[in-house]
């Protein structure tokens, strides 16, 4: 309803409020403004193929906190920069010991091997981040490139003593139903337990239609480029999805495939970040860990403030509904991505909606040329 | 409203902590509940048959040295009988300090209203923005009242209180607009941009004022010309009944400094954004709630030549209850 002509504060206001007026919850629709507001006032970052730039996003968060030292005279109230700190560094995870069904490693990580099965081999090329970007060619990468978090979304029952043998019986049938749809490479249990489902050197199918980048790589599909880490939770309980065992669990399994194969912080992420539907083009066809999952308790930085690849790299859109499941984190990142889409479009001189059908166009010619990869493989 | 807080936790609470009352919100189901008290004391003789009175009344009260003390709502009731003026906690929207046990005493209140947190539980409460010309640091007030909350249990957070007012009723223009909170010790302002605070502040004439300048021109007690103006007074500028007539005046007086206040605060605001449509202005507090005051108001507005259009001009829905509603959506919005 009020748009800035031209406001150095609010330049992507009219944006922010046709996105805003989609949510029909007051309270959701504040939450969307304010964590709109707070990136609005972020400083501009243009060059997201700079890696030391992936952990040094400043973000302005406007807090809560009291307004009542605004002074008489009117002013701009400010916001308070808190600087993306860098994830702590990784520490050299080994393996220790290693008997017929499980693997002890150096960081006490347990995992149990007695459901392991094998899948097809890992093997997807790399896409330049930039469009057009040259191509390495014939050049296949074998080891993951990154981690997706996911929920298992199955049946749960309270974790209390006297439930004991229904969790035993849910977590079972969880993972025998995950081993026979060879979902995720490992399940964290409702009792910190990590099993090993589909090998490490083999795709799963986790994440579908699905997308993310880092500095130098666009990644689409990330079954064959990123390992899948579930935990046996859901996002619809009425308390937190996890508990302090599972926790615990997943930073110990992280560092260890971090250490393993040099996974940069900012390819862990959640499946609700990297998930995408290509029918119309929206993000978010899953949205598990759309919100509250522990990045810093895992030893990883805030990673949902990171701008979203499919929006600013391939074009895709939103819709409320992705809202309605997600949180601030992600609308952090969803403001960002839009910036920067704006500003390429901005940059290459053309119109926003030309520049996003541009890179749609995009996302299908790469996926064409991946699943037209696939089928000479399989040929 | 729809959003339910914080999945299996406790509710959220928005605490409108103003001069003359504290008004807890909380959502139950999908409505908001309300209480609300005074926030004022009156000191009575200790005497045991007083105490057992009050005790099978029900009345809350607290015993303080020869004193008993009465706070809340029964306080009016108890100065009125005893033809004394009821005492406050607060004094211009921030801690009496005259009072040095006006933190217990708001304490006491808010614990009548809101009860003690369960873990985790949000509050939202209010404080004043700085009033124009006489600059005080509310940081005492906004920390004592943090600490006092935080004793309780909550994880409390303070909210502008014109912010509130945007909160509570401005949803259907993004929370953009000017809202005002008309209490009894001051009128509080903030306009909002896409709910960000863009100009917040205060002015020292409210409610207490009207009351005291009334009564010292009718030789009346400031809490006896309070319940007369809550119970039967209107705005229309032609009053036979003296009391009617110099309430009226002051309330001229107050809502002339307020949209002059509105005006010069605009006009001298830098980085403003530029605003191609018109804003809505929203008046909340017990002070604009009688008869006929959006009405003067917004005469006095179109007469003032204020800078900014304005969509419209009107009460909140519920005056007395908007704030404390602004604080449990910030509450809320905050989990």
């Amino acid at each position: 309803m009020i748009a800035p002509e031209r406001s150095q504060e609010f330049h992507n206001a009219a944006h922010v409020e046709r996105r805003a007026r989609k949510i029909d919850d007051p309270v959701q629709r504040l939450k969307y403004l304010r964590a709109a507001a707070a990136i609005t006032e972020a400083p501009k970052q243009r060059t997201w193929a700079v890696p030391a730039m992936a952990f040094s996003i400043v973000v302005l968060v406007l807090t809560m906190r009291s307004d009542a030292h605004l002074r008489a005279k009117p002013e701009i109230r400010r916001v308070t920069p808190t600087i993306r700190m860098a994830a702590p560094e990784v520490p050299n995870v080994w393996r220790v010991e290693a008997g017929k069904d499980f693997e002890v490693y150096s960081n006490g990580l347990r995992i149990d091997n007695q459901l392991a099965v094998s899948s097809r081999p890992r093997s997807y090329q790399l896409v330049p981040v930039e469009e057009g970007g040259k191509r390495l060619a014939g050049a296949l990468v074998t080891t993951p490139a990154g981690i997706v978090f996911h929920t298992t979304e199955s049946h749960q029952v309270p974790f209390e003593a006297p439930e004991q043998r229904n969790l035993q019986r849910i977590t079972r049938e969880t993972l025998l139903f995950v081993r026979n749809k060879q979902a995720y490479h490992f399940v964290i249990d409702r009792f910190g337990r990590v099993h090993r489902i589909v090998a490490e050197s083999d795709a799963a199918n986790h994440a579908g239609n699905s997308i993310w980048a880092d500095a130098k790589s666009l990644y689409l599909e990330l079954n064959q480029s990123f390992l899948g880490i579930a935990f046996e939770a859901s996002m619809q309980a009425d308390q937190a999805p996890i508990n302090e065992a599972q926790i615990h669990s997943g930073k110990v399994l992280t560092e260890m495939l971090r250490s393993k194969y040099r996974i940069p912080a900012e390819n862990c992420v959640t499946h609700a970040q990297v998930s995408v539907n290509p029918g119309n083009m929206r993000i978010g066809w899953h949205a598990d860990w759309g919100k509250d999952f522990p990045f810093q308790q895992m030893g990883l930085p805030e990673n949902y403030e990171l701008p979203l690849p499919s929006l600013f790299l391939l074009g895709f859109d939103y819709d409320p509904v992705y809202i309605n499941a997600t949180g601030t984190g992600i609308w952090k990142a969803l403001a960002l991505a839009e910036e920067r889409t704006r500003d390429a479009a901005g940059a290459k001189g053309i119109a926003l909606a030309d520049y996003q059908a541009r890179l749609r166009r995009r996302y299908r010619d790469e996926i064409t040329t991946l699943r037209y990869r696939s089928s000479d493989e399989e040929n | 409203m729809k959003s339910e807080g914080t999945k299996g936790g406790p509710s959220a609470v928005g605490l409108d902590v103003g001069t003359s009352r504290i008004v807890a919100a909380r959502q139950v189901d999908q409505t908001i509940k309300y209480d609300i008290q005074l926030n004022a004391f009156v000191s009575i003789p200790y005497s045991k048959m007083t105490e057992n009175v009050l005790k099978k009344e029900g009345v809350p009260f607290s015993v303080e040295g020869s004193d008993i003390i009465v706070h809340g709502n029964e306080s009016e009731r108890f100065a009125d009988l005893l033809k004394k003026e009821t005492r406050r906690t607060m004094a211009r929207g921030v801690l009496n300090s005259d009072e040095p046990d006006s933190v217990k005493l708001i304490q006491a209140i808010t614990t009548s209203l809101a009860g003690r947190a369960e873990k985790g539980q949000k509050l939202c409460y209010t404080v004043p923005a700085a009033p124009l010309g006489a600059e005080q640091d509310l940081t005492y007030h906004d920390v004592t009242l943090r600490d006092m909350l935080s004793g309780l249990g909550y994880e409390a957070k303070s909210i502008n209180e014109g912010l509130a007012v945007v909160y509570a009723e401005l949803e259907s223009t993004n929370y953009t607009g000017i809202g005002i909170s008309c209490g009894g010790g001051l009128c509080n302002v903030c306009f909002a941009y896409l709910s960000v605070p863009i100009v917040s502040f205060s002015i020292a004439k409210a409610g207490d004022f009207i009351d005291a300048s009334a009564a010292s021109v009718m030789g009346e007690r400031a809490n006896r010309v309070r319940i007369l103006k809550e119970q039967s007074f209107y705005l229309n500028g032609n009053f036979d009944d003296k009391f009617k007539q110099v309430v009226s005046v002051y309330y001229d007086d107050m809502m002339q400094s307020l949209v002059n206040a509105l005006r010069n605060a605009f006009t001298g605001a830098r980085n403003m954004p530029r605003l191609s449509r018109p804003i809505p202005l929203i008046l909340s507090g017990g002070t604009a709630m009688p008869k006929g005051f959006r009405d003067r108001f917004a005469k006095i507005m179109v007469e003032s030549e204020f800078p900014v259009e304005i969509s419209e001009i009107r009460l909140a829905a519920d005056p007395l209850t908007a704030t404390a509603k602004g604080a449990l959506v910030a509450a809320l919005s905050d989990m």
